[in-house]
């Protein structure tokens, strides 16, 4: 049973594949799913991952920003909760 | 990051563990192009194995109290219904997915996974018929929502 995908990615990568030929710039807000969607969508998507969202406790108005994220290095800090 | 840049976005399982998520998914629509799909998600927290846990005096492991900004755990607790009114109002959804799936079924290689396993299957079943309790992800396909269809 181990590794199974779970069902909003796989939903999201059986869509995906169903999509015109092309390739599609592939934004993934909260990045758990970087494997996956690049091990299957390898063709078909050029990803790009925010892999922290800040919680903004500071500055209400920002929410994230990838180069500051590329910048630091954040690293991803969620834990899958389901 | 330049406004309408992306083809595709996907924000699974993401949003309830955010202090803010209506600025995220407006950040979300700003850098999606005008014809960008959507894949978005949340958990229906109000489900029938949160409701049995809760119902017996037990938390889920994204119910720990006064510990949940620590341990990045889920700020926000959505029905069905809220999450779909949520997502509807930045997008026009055309697939709606409600699913099932227990955390022991995806981690575990050992007996649970094989004793969950079934059950699971006959939930996954029950979740289309009755999403508010059967359902445990609610996951959705479409177009993000232009300002003319905002009115």
């Amino acid at each position: 049973m181990k590794n199974q995908i779970p069902i909003q990615i796989k939903f999201s990568i059986e869509q995906i594949k169903k999509l015109p030929k092309g390739k599609y710039k592939l934004l993934d807000v909260g990045s758990a799913e970087q494997t996956f969607f690049q091990d299957n969508l390898k063709d078909k998507i050029e990803y790009e991952g925010i892999d922290y969202i800040r919680w903004s406790e500071s500055d209400p108005k920002y929410v994230f920003n990838l180069d500051e994220i590329k910048t630091k290095n954040f690293r991803w800090m969620m834990k899958p909760t389901i | 990051m330049d406004d309408e840049t992306y083809d595709i976005i996907v924000c699974l399982d993401t949003l309830e563990h955010t202090l803010y998520p209506k600025k995220i998914m407006e950040e979300i629509m700003r850098v999606a192009k005008k014809d960008a799909i959507l894949f978005l998600s949340m958990p229906n927290e109000f489900n029938l194995y949160t409701r049995l846990k809760n119902f017996f005096g037990m938390k889920t492991p994204a119910q720990e109290t006064f510990q949940t900004i620590d341990k990045h755990l889920h700020i926000h607790s959505p029905r069905v219904k809220d999450i779909l009114d949520f997502f509807g109002g930045f997008g026009n959804f055309w697939k709606i997915k409600y699913g099932w799936h227990s955390r022991s079924v995806l981690t575990d290689t050992g007996v649970l996974g094989f004793i969950v396993y079934p059950v699971d299957l006959i939930f996954k079943m029950l979740s289309g018929i009755y999403p508010n309790l059967f359902c445990r992800t609610v996951a959705v396909m479409g177009n993000k929502k232009l300002r003319r269809d905002l009115g």
